[in-house]
């Protein structure tokens, strides 16, 4: 009889054993996620509308928790199609061969023909860290850990913002020309608000902000008898 | 560029090696626990193998019932499976995208394990450490930014244990123990090279976020059990670190624990089947640690004390291990997982542990 039930404990021991067999944690389905794991969960495994959803409402409820303001302007530039991680990858990849500019690093990283959405959602990141009180995006707060994260994304984003604003003018015919309706499709409205997010970029300094101001200086050396013009000219000579 | 990479993984694995220990304790776990015992969800509370019994519970040691219940040693290597299966690469003959995106795709965990040690019915001495290196790359760990973390987790130190049994279905016992501790957390947002390059230049900074401490404490364990002819069973109290155990160089006190633990063992006269249900961190003074950490399952299987396998559920991992006895070698081999964020799934790390015991 003992070893009937030894056999039978053993029997059921083992079927348990099997079902747990596998790496994947059996603790999930008992355990609940607050709101802002749930929102890092979802920023992992970049769902970002998810990201943006939840983030968004933490930051409602709570709008001077600003450590929560960085993830969401990373889920932003996210749903914009731009990859920080990806970037700096290409940066040491870059520097291993051919010489390139910061912008030069970050136009590549961005999306070639960007959309109305990816558009805002990238200026939806920028935003979204300009709402931090300038002093808690600084890098030389110690205080506040998300400070310079905060900074170096603005960074990002600010120079980011006015270059997929380009890319947006800059589509390839099946020849591989520039398409000039694409390019005369640029309004003075747009021209404006691309030099103005520049200058902005520019402001913030930095290798960055050099290289964004050398951007600037070869817009203006094009001719042209307004900015619209310049630009236009400068993306013609410049997108290859 | 590719040499910056290399020198911040290098300088980071080398900061791990070179600090004896810092911190405080983050979780409730133990500083040692037996493969074996891992292997079976880390349960120990009502029954532990060999040197574990010092760490895990001392009511443990009349159990034994031997004048020699173990003297020898312990040696355990543990690394992600990842590693194990594909070899140790290492970063060497890798460019510097590979070694950027390896690092980032999957982590990479090391580690050993060691210990010499005396037990018998009533007393067990033991010297021991722990050593384990976690290395990831996070996209979003940095507010939002990539980061590589470094966790280290450095245990070392000596246990002395003393147990009686003033009748027969209660079991005492004391640890007295000396140890030195460090769980220092590294992270370095690399979207700030500038930032990176100014700690590679002074590793002193990076060297004083760290620092190590030394301890004496005490646990003290208590074992119920109900023994029959064919099925025993068996509750476990346990208090760690009691009164708390103060540590030097600033380091946080280890607060007082108090773990609970359910055993029930069917036997014949060769072959026992032993398991564990445990709660540790009752009152939850390790208030960080999710609860579903402080849960341990965990099943023991031994056939004529010669070959054995567990099965359990560490930290909602599952667990398997295997184990030869061969008198006075024994070798065995552990998969287990651990999550090392507080989430399941989070940062969770799949393991495994090769052991080889000489002793008897």
């Amino acid at each position: 009889m003992l070893r009937a039930a030894l056999r039978t404990v053993l029997f059921i021991l083992l079927s348990h054993t099997l079902q747990a067999c596998g790496t994947a944690s059996k603790a999930t389905p008992y355990v609940s996620l607050s709101e802002e794991q749930e929102a890092r969960k979802a920023l992992d495994a970049k769902d970002f509308e998810r990201a943006i959803e939840l983030y968004k409402a933490l930051i409602e409820a709570e709008p001077e928790t600003y450590a929560r303001y960085p993830f969401l302007a990373t889920a932003y530039a996210g749903q914009a199609g731009f990859d920080i991680f990806e970037t700096l990858v290409e940066s040491v990849v870059t520097s291993q061969g051919s010489h390139l500019s910061p912008v030069d690093v970050i136009k590549s990283a961005l999306p070639a023909d960007p959309n109305d959405l990816q558009l805002q959602a990238m200026a939806s990141a920028r935003d979204t860290i300009l709402a931090i009180p300038a002093d808690l995006r600084s890098k030389t707060n110690a205080e506040a850990s998300y400070a310079s994260s905060a900074a170096l994304q603005l960074e990002f984003y600010q120079a980011a913002y006015p270059l997929m604003y380009m890319n947006r003018f800059v589509a390839k015919t099946s020849s591989g020309s520039l398409d000039p309706d694409r390019l005369a499709s640029m309004t003075p409205e747009d021209a404006a608000a691309i030099l103005d997010s520049l200058r902005s970029a520019e402001g913030l300094g930095g290798d960055l902000g050099t290289a964004v101001s050398s951007v600037l200086s070869e817009i203006d050396a094009q001719p042209g008898a307004d900015t619209k013009e310049k630009l236009i000219q400068y993306l013609s000579t410049h997108s290859s | 560029m590719a040499r910056f990479w290399k020198e911040l993984i290098y300088l980071l694995l080398m900061q791990s090696f070179l600090l004896p220990l810092a911190f405080a304790k983050k979780g409730s776990e133990p500083l040692y626990t037996e493969p074996f015992d891992l292997a079976a969800g880390g349960t120990c509370l009502t029954r532990a193998s060999q040197e574990g019994i010092l760490f895990a519970n001392p009511a443990l040691l009349p159990l034994g019932g031997a004048w020699i219940r173990w003297f020898g040693i312990e040696m355990g290597t543990i690394s992600d499976k990842d590693s194990a299966s594909q070899g140790r690469k290492g970063l060497s003959g890798l460019d510097s995208t590979q070694i950027i995106n390896q690092l980032f795709s999957r982590s990479l965990h090391l580690g050993q394990t060691f210990s010499l040690s005396f037990l018998n019915k009533n007393v067990g001495i033991s010297a021991f450490d722990r050593i384990e290196l976690d290395l990831e790359g996070s996209r979003y760990d940095a507010s939002g930014l990539p980061a590589i973390n470094l966790g280290v987790e450095a245990y070392a130190g000596g246990v002395l244990s003393a147990a009686l049994q003033p009748v027969p279905w209660l079991s005492l016992g004391l640890t007295g123990k000396y140890i030195g501790l460090a769980e220092p957390d590294i992270s370095l947002p690399i979207a700030d090279p500038a930032a990176v390059q100014a700690n590679i230049a002074d590793p002193n900074a990076l060297r004083q976020q760290v620092k190590y401490g030394l301890g004496t404490g005490a646990d003290f364990g208590a074992l119920f059990f109900a023994q029959g002819h064919t099925l025993d069973l068996s509750l476990a109290l346990k208090l760690d670190d009691v009164g708390g155990t103060h540590l030097t160089g600033g380091a946080d006190k280890i607060p007082q624990s108090a773990h609970v633990g359910l055993g029930l063992a069917l036997h014949g006269n060769t072959s026992v089947l032993h398991l564990s249900l445990e709660h540790r961190d009752v009152l939850g003074v390790y208030e960080r640690e999710p609860r579903f950490k402080k849960i341990y399952l965990g099943s023991r299987l031994m056939f004529r004390k010669l070959f054995g396998v567990a099965a359990g559920l560490y930290q909602g991992v599952p667990t398997f291990g295997i184990r030869s006895d061969l008198w006075f070698w024994k070798i065995g081999l552990t998969y287990y997982g651990r999550e090392m964020g507080d989430y399941p799934g989070d940062k969770q790390r799949n393991l495994i542990m090769s052991y080889t015991t000489l002793g008897f």
